[in-house]
């Protein structure tokens, strides 16, 4: 059943281009050079239990050994910011909401993996699918450090698209967007806050 | 810019806090309700779902459609329910099961791995935006995270107190419904309250030009019973006096000389575990009152509770209402003006502490000194007995 799943899951993968693969250690050595893989696990997806997705854990191991240090251990995710709807900033958002305003809120499918990996950092994200099988992973994922700050100023600039046609006022959270609307004959007092 | 976080910084708040933005507002909001087809009810305002479709389609976002949540006054974000038009937030009940399932689970075990503790924490520690008291009670696993050292994963016992704060967290998400008013902008009522404490001494509050001020009683001091908890029962009696007469909803500024407390209740907990359990009190007393305090620092110099704490004390006439002194606190502090207890006297005689004067009254401060030098000559007296005795 696992098996299957991720048979399933890879096969999307190479579908969507977004995996090279699959490989063996001599030929990715060639595409790419040396390479590193991370432990490889299917986890439930938080929001849909009954639905699993791929995570390498890439913070492995958690403290670096002299002869390997975790692909993350080498990120600093400061140098990737990006906007944030922090509560701080919710609050202060709906404070000075007029009345009768109304919230909706869309996520994106799979944000991150819109998102492609220079090619330069490939080897650091190369999965290991079998016995000398591998497959070069070219798109950001889950549990890798700086995909979070690097969706973000796409969505970041995503979300100014949105405010420069009118929508609004509009926050998001990584890949979840809060957008809010409020009524018309406000429009003129809200704007001139 | 702050680690990874961009934001704009607003005006600053009445309480001096800075709004935090995350947009210019350089872009006006327009009147799109003509340009898609939509129902009346969505007509009423700027733009509505196809709206954002339509422009969704040119930039190709591809958005889950499954998971969309359609306009409403009141939307799940960020793991919280925001109330737009009651102005409230709250935790949403799945949230809310969800998290005490993670407590009983907890509750099941003897001993936890790092990930178990960093689990629960981020759940509760993400609660106390709503419940701010919860501040108080995530000081057990916070002090929990920091034992595992190089072996997360080998399973440890949690600190004294884990269960005690799990039992608050287990009673407030059990609540029917956990929410408060989404906090804002609110006006700061400033009383001029001033609390401080000296080890020597006593406790002392000064309200607008009246005061009242309580002995610390030989034996205060204990285990992590510092200056810092006398400090933070100074801000608790403050509360105390201030909270009873305040409309609700008021935040209210104190002042006080003591970093470690001013400081620590901005995160509502001190590492301090007296402390803490003193702050846990004034949460109840705020949480009661649906008032917050909004502590501030001021230079010893500056702060009229300063020569109360020490025993020096203005007219009678300018005297605060007494207050009920909290049953756990008897043993250890006593109304200025109650009878003196018999290991004061000695005490007096022992005491060689006391913490130097500033020079605001020159003649209080002579006197002082003469006193500290006196206390201090029969301190040694008593100390010479002693040993002659032993």
């Amino acid at each position: 059943m696992q098996h299957d799943t991720f048979a399933i899951i890879l096969n999307r993968e190479y579908s969507t281009e977004r995996y090279i693969g699959p490989l063996s250690r001599i030929e990715t050595e060639i595409l790419i050079g040396p390479f590193q893989t991370a432990p490889l696990s299917m986890v439930p997806k938080p929001s849909r239990p009954e639905k699993v997705q791929l995570v390498q854990n890439l913070s492995y191991p958690l403290h670096p050994t002299d002869s390997i240090s975790s692909i993350n251990s080498a990120i600093d995710s400061d140098l990737y910011p990006c906007t944030w709807g922090t509560a701080s900033t919710i609050c202060l958002l709906i404070w000075f909401l007029p009345p009768g305003s109304q919230a909706a809120v869309r996520d994106v499918a799979e944000a991150y993996r819109m998102i492609p990996l220079h090619p330069s950092q490939w080897p650091g994200l190369v999965v290991k699918t079998g016995d000398d099988s591998f497959t070069i992973d070219c798109s950001f994922c889950f549990s890798f450090l700086a995909s979070a700050g690097t969706y973000g100023e796409v969505a970041d600039a995503g979300a100014d698209i949105f405010r420069s046609q009118g929508i609004g006022p509009m926050s998001k959270w990584v890949d979840d967007h809060l957008f809010i609307r409020i009524l018309q004959e406000h429009l003129k007092t809200y704007n001139a806050l | 810019m702050e680690g990874g976080q961009k934001w704009y910084c607003g005006s600053d708040m009445p309480d001096r806090r800075i709004e935090e933005f995350d947009e210019d507002a350089s872009f006006p909001i327009l009147d799109l309700s003509q340009i898609s087809p939509c129902s009346v009810e969505d007509a009423r305002f700027t733009y509505c779902f196809e709206d954002i479709d339509r422009l969704s389609k040119i930039l190709r976002i591809p958005w889950e459609l499954t998971k969309d949540i359609l306009f409403s006054a009141c939307t799940p974000f960020i793991r919280f329910l925001w109330d737009i038009n009651t102005h409230s937030v709250s935790i949403p009940p799945k949230k809310k099961e969800k998290y005490l399932g993670a407590i009983r689970e907890w509750e099941v075990r003897s001993s936890h791995t790092l990930q178990q503790v960093q689990e629960l924490y981020r759940k509760l520690l993400h609660t106390s935006l709503v419940l701010p008291a919860g501040q108080a009670y995530l000081v057990s696993l916070e002090n929990m995270l920091s034992i595992f050292h190089n072996h997360p994963h080998m399973p440890r016992t949690p600190p004294k107190g884990t269960s005690e704060d799990l039992r608050w967290w287990k009673a407030g998400l059990a609540q029917p419904t956990v929410s408060r008013p989404i906090p804002g902008p609110i006006e700061v009522t400033d009383p001029a309250a001033y609390s401080d404490a000296s080890s020597g001494v006593g406790i002392a509050i000064w309200i607008s030009g009246r005061w009242r001020a309580w002995r610390l009683l030989p034996g205060w001091k204990g285990e992590d019973q510092d200056i810092g908890w006398a400090e933070a029962i100074g801000l608790e009696f403050l509360a105390i006096t201030l909270l009873n007469q305040c409309p609700e909803g008021s935040c209210i500024k104190v002042f006080g000389d003591n970093q470690g407390v001013i400081e620590g209740w901005w995160k509502g907990r001190s590492r301090n575990k007296a402390t803490n359990t003193i702050f846990k009190c004034i949460h109840e007393l705020s949480t009661a009152s649906k008032c917050s305090i909004l502590t501030r620092y001021v230079p010893s110099t500056h702060n009229p509770a300063d020569d109360l704490s020490r025993g020096i004390y203005p007219p009678a006439n300018l005297l605060l209402p007494p207050i009920l002194i909290p049953q756990p606190l008897r043993a250890f502090i006593a109304n200025f003006d109650d009878p003196k207890i018999p290991t004061e006297h000695l005490k007096h005689c022992m005491s060689t502490e006391t913490k130097p004067l500033t020079s605001k009254t020159p003649s209080s401060q002579t006197e002082a000194n003469n006193l500290n030098n006196e206390l201090h000559h029969q301190g040694e007296e008593t100390f010479k007995a002693m040993q002659a005795y032993c």
